[in-house]
Formats: C-alpha cells, structure tokens, sequence
C-alpha cells in the first residue's frame, strides 16, 4: 500500500479487529516487511528495504548504523513525516492500527498524543521567537484539549522533573536564553508532556559533549520505565547505557537484533563485530571500503564487498536468521 | 617546536557596557617534534580559541607564541606569511571549510597557488600524489564539495592542508562529526601521515578515548586554563576535574557542570563550585605544579 491510498473508514475499521488479534499482546509497535522507496527521475534510492522489527511495551530499542543506513528514514516513516513522492510498502502495527493505513486527521491524533517525536537538532527544532514554555505546552493544549493557564502549570512540573530551574522564570524565556543541554531536555520535555507511549528520538546525542551526553543520558534513563523508546543513534556508548535491545541497520536492512548485552558482548553479524572494532576503546580499526550507494546496493548480502568472511555464497541475499530470541542477517548462521 | 607563553585571549563585546569574555587565561604549552598533543576539555572551555592562538589566527591579548624559536608574536605580516606554510588547520566542519563553488582540485591546488611553489605543469602531479596519500581517488578531485561524504570531505581537507609540505597541523575535532568507522579511518589516515611526514599534531576534541588512543601527552583544559598535562592521564587522573572527566566515560556518574564560561570569572580555582575536594585555600588561584612527571593545576598537589 502506498501514501496516496484513498482512507476508508471500512478497512480501517476491518484492519482494527483482525489486526488487534494477530499481534503479540507486548508488542507496541510491529514493523513488518516495510519498504520505503524515493523514486527519482533516473534513480530508484531504497532507504529501507525489507525491515521487520518489534518495538515491546516499556522497551527501549537502539537503532544504530552509519550515516545514510536509512535509520532515520525509518524513524520518521514511523510518523509518517516523509513527503508525499516516497513509496512505501508493508505494514507498522502500532497499538493494533496499521499506522500507513490511516488518514492525516486520523495520523495527527497520534503525533504527539501517542507517539512522539523529539528531533535530532535542538538548536534549529525549537521556534526562536516563540517563548519555552508555549512551545511546550502546545502538545497539551492540542491533545489533552486543557487550557493554556493549567497546560503552563504542568510545563512548570515537567521543567522542574527535567532539572532546568528555575522553572517559573524559564517558561518566559526564548530558545536563545538556554543552553545547548536545556534546548534538548525542553525537546525532551515536550515530547514527553502528553504522556505518549513510544517516543521516537533522532540522534540525541550528537554534537554533544561527553558531560553533557551524561545528563542526555540521565534523563533518558528517567523516562524509560514509563515509556517505549525507539533511540536512532550513531553514539554506541549512549546506546549500550540505555537501550534493552539494539537493532543494527546497513544500507536499509535491518542486519542484526539482539540484547543490549549480547551485542556488546559477542556481537553476531560481522557489520556489528567491524562497527565495534572501530571505536576508540577498542581498536580503533576502520572498516575498509566505503558505505555501499542505495541506488545500487551491492547484490546478495550487502555487506559483502567489505566482509571479511564473505564468500560465494554471500552472492545471494541472506534472509533474516533466527537464533534463540535474536535475529542475524548473515549466511554464517544459516 | 611550537611553543605558546602566557598567552590570555580576552573577547570583548558592546561598546558602552563592554562585556568581557576570557576564553584563554594565561596557558603555556608546548608541542614537540613528531609528537602529538592531545587537547581535550568541554565545549567553551577555550580549546578552539587556544588552537587558533597558537596558529596566530587570531592575536593574543597578551602571551607570545615561539616557532622553531622565532616570535610569531613580533613579526612582520610579510615574513609571518612563509612560516605559515608550516602550520595548517583542519577544522572541525570540513563541508564549511571548502568553497562549496569551487571543484576539490582547485581547493586543494589553493595553498600551492598562492605560495607559487610549483608551477602550472607540475600542479597536477602534486595534486595527484597528495590525493593518494589521503586515499581519494582521481575522480574526486573533479567534483564540488556536495558530492563527497563526510569522511571524503575531510580527506580533500586534509590534502589541502598537508600541500605545503606543513610542521604542525592543529586538528580541530576532525572527527567530531563523523561516524565511528569513518573516525577511525581518518584518525589511522592522521597517524600514518604523521608518520609519513614527520609532523606534529594539536588534536584537539572532546572525545576522550579518541585522545587517548592517539596522542603522545594530553592536555586537559577548563575554563580558559589548562589544568593537567602528562602521559596516560586517563589511567590515573590527578586533577579533580579530570577525574570527573574519566570518570564520566562509563556514564554512571552525573556531571554537574552547566557552563564552563561563567566559571571563568571565578577569582581562586575555576572548578571552586563543583569541587568535591574544595577547602578555603582552593579560593586563591592555584599554581601549576609538578607531580610524577605530570603538571597539575590543584592545591590538592601542593
């Protein structure tokens, strides 16, 4: 199905029932087989090809990968925030709705309300001529329908619960009154103020200093027993500090996705081993070759012109193996 | 062979009620020959403005800097101009530092054009060779700045500033914006050239296992001031600071510094305010002092 399918209240309607009985009863948010296609002029760009993944009740999941993975194409599909000329295909069961089924006014009482979205750049995601504590309270106004009096009452709570004090007098301030650190916990706040239960957040740490990524960390670490995260991310420190499960993404596909500790530990896919080994604690050893075009991804396993333990049988596409409760794209677990 | 004395940088800004911004507060380093130094610190402490100082970017308020021995500080523009050859920048946002209209030859060909070194028919074979050396292909060398990655791009920034045949290179958080895997193959790119070509480095970035992994000495600097220099500072970290710093890698711990820049007003030592080993002494400015080959700015040391 794509964007421009017409909504009808009937399927949708049919696709509530049958759908709430086939998925899990923990699983929030269900993506299966989910395609997202730019079709250019001369050019296919395939930015998410073939992903299926699982996003439990009060789970935190990691997705990480290099620049240009598709990961946060696959965030923002998620939200459905892409412009009208993408195709996508397959299904993201949230709550039981099939999320590219729905209709804008329906997908906007799920913005915000239900699954929130807290944007990679704090600097340019607040407006500068609209003060704080406005910006916050508008998700409540919009969704919970409370008044700005009661709404900024609330801010004041939830600025107070993020450490940016003093939280009376900062409501009254503009984005370029805060710092860097309060600009992304005021994003956090935001997101978080009409109590959603999967929030989404784009790169949350980057360009962030290690001090600073600690208090990032810290108030992640406040709001992960309440809620889902789905935490996009390049920074694996963060990601091992927060995240139940990780899901590694290369050139679209999902490639890995297993327990926090076990990717640390005894990662599987050699993309995970390589990506790893390439930290500063550990090696230092860069991956040789260069992240593969998505016009033209290499065939079989994509990741094979840069594998060390490729052989010709990586020629042909590997599907996603399952191995006690973890999953690998990767022949050497077939 | 690179050395800056009590060098201050003082901003000052509006023009009734001047405000004053002390960015660098009396530092003294030193890079040796073929050797790295690490400069780590968080942002605002000062570490960009300290490289920049040092390459005479900008002009101290007060301090000199020493090349080879020589005063940078009290020379002509004219004979300045050679001895910058030796001392290049690779700053920390590469797709601002080259001019997005210009194709990467002639971004890299730049510096060669402008010192005249090599003429019209022998540019190209210089360009070729320094392509190599950083790992881009020729055909690179014909694009515009948007058509590289990242990693790329940084690569071209690095051709550019190793054309002059440089002595020390400042490296402003080459890597700050790029991916783990790209970071580690332009930081073995650094060290190979280093290596190559006997340079020596200011690596300044904010990443502390990054400065670990590569550098010689390293440097810590808040508030304007260094406040520990040594070898395998990360190991045993003397300075109250650093160890904060250390101890925030494995992320357990909250930090619970705001902003590094009102500190620097602080009369006594900078860090008096989160210190949890303050006394009343702490309330003079502290002296740097020597422990175990180490220079450490405490009073806890003295």
């Amino acid at each position: 199905m794509s964007w421009q399918v017409p909504y009808i209240v009937n399927t949708f309607l049919i696709n509530m029932t049958q759908i709430r009985e086939i998925c899990s009863a923990d699983s929030l948010l269900k993506i299966n087989n989910l395609h997202v296609h730019f079709v250019l002029e001369n050019a296919v760009v395939r930015a998410v090809d073939e992903v299926s993944m699982e996003v439990h009740e009060n789970e935190t999941v990691a997705l990480i990968g290099e620049s240009g993975s598709g990961k946060s194409i696959l965030g923002m599909t998620i939200l459905r925030l892409l412009p009208e000329n993408v195709r996508v295909d397959g299904k993201m069961l949230f709550n039981g709705f099939n999320l590219l089924d729905l209709a804008e006014d329906e997908l906007r009482r799920i913005r915000g309300k239900e699954i929130a979205w807290i944007p990679q750049n704090p600097a340019t995601s607040l407006n500068p001529v609209l003060k704080v504590g406005i910006q916050i309270a508008e998700p409540m106004e919009v969704h919970l329908k409370i008044d700005r009096k009661s709404a900024m009452q609330r801010v004041v709570n939830l600025l107070k619960f993020f450490d940016i004090s003093p939280a009376e007098k900062r409501i009254n301030e503009y984005p370029h009154q805060y710092s860097g650190g309060m600009k992304q916990r005021a994003l956090v706040a935001m997101g978080t103020s009409t109590k959603p239960k999967l929030v989404i957040a784009d790169e949350p740490t980057k360009g962030v200093d290690v001090s600073k990524k600690i208090r990032v960390a810290e108030i992640f670490r406040k709001i992960k027993e309440k809620l889902s995260i789905l935490i996009i991310t390049h920074d694996l420190s963060f990601a091992e500090k927060l995240a139940d499960r990780i899901a590694v993404m290369y050139c679209g596909q999902i490639v890995e996705i297993c327990s926090a500790e076990q990717f640390f530990g005894e990662p599987m896919h050699p993309y995970s081993k390589a990506l790893l080994d390439s930290l500063p604690s550990r090696g230092l050893k860069p991956i040789k070759g260069s992240s593969p075009s998505m016009v033209n991804p290499p065939k079989g396993c994509r990741f094979h012109p840069r594998c060390k333990n490729a052989t010709s049988r990586c020629l042909k596409e590997p599907p996603l193996f399952e191995l006690n409760g973890n999953a690998v794209r990767c022949w050497l677990y077939a | 062979m690179l050395r800056g004395v009590s060098l201050h940088k003082v901003f000052e800004s509006g023009l009734i009620s001047k405000r004053r911004i002390i960015a660098v507060d009396g530092v003294s380093i030193e890079v040796k020959e073929r050797e790295t130094l690490a400069l780590v610190g968080e942002s605002g402490s000062g570490k960009s403005t300290l490289g920049r100082l040092l390459l005479m970017l900008i002009k101290p308020t007060s301090g000199k800097v020493f090349f080879d021995n020589l005063n940078l500080t009290e020379m002509k523009t004219k004979e300045f101009r050679k001895i910058r050859q030796k001392m290049q920048l690779i700053p920390q946002h590469p797709e601002d530092a080259l001019d997005p209209r210009w194709k990467i030859y002639d971004s890299i060909a730049e510096p060669l054009r402008i010192h005249k070194l090599v003429g019209k028919n022998e540019e190209k074979e210089v360009i070729y060779g320094l392509v190599e050396m950083v790992g881009l292909q020729e055909e690179h060398l014909s694009r515009y700045p948007h058509e590289l990655s990242g990693g790329e791009l940084q690569r071209a920034v690095i051709a550019r500033a190793i054309a002059l045949n440089p002595k020390f290179i400042v490296c402003d958080e080459p890597t700050s914006m790029l991916d783990v895997s790209v970071q580690a193959a332009i930081i073995n790119l650094l060290m190979e050239l280093q290596h190559k070509l006997g340079l020596s480095y200011l690596f300044i970035t904010h990443d502390l296992e990054v400065a670990n992994a590569i550098a010689n000495r390293m440097a810590v600097m808040y508030a304007g001031q260094i406040v520990e220099e040594g070898t395998k500072i990360l190991d045993e970290p003397l300075h109250p600071y650093t160890r904060m710093l250390v101890e925030s890698l494995n992320m357990n711990v909250g930090l619970k510094v705001e902003d590094t820049r009102q500190n620097a007003e602080q009369t006594g030592c900078k860090f008096y305010n989160f210190c949890s080993d303050r006394t009343n002494g702490c309330l003079k400015p502290p002296e740097m002092v020597r422990v175990n080959g180490r220079k450490v700015k405490c009073h806890l040391y003295y």
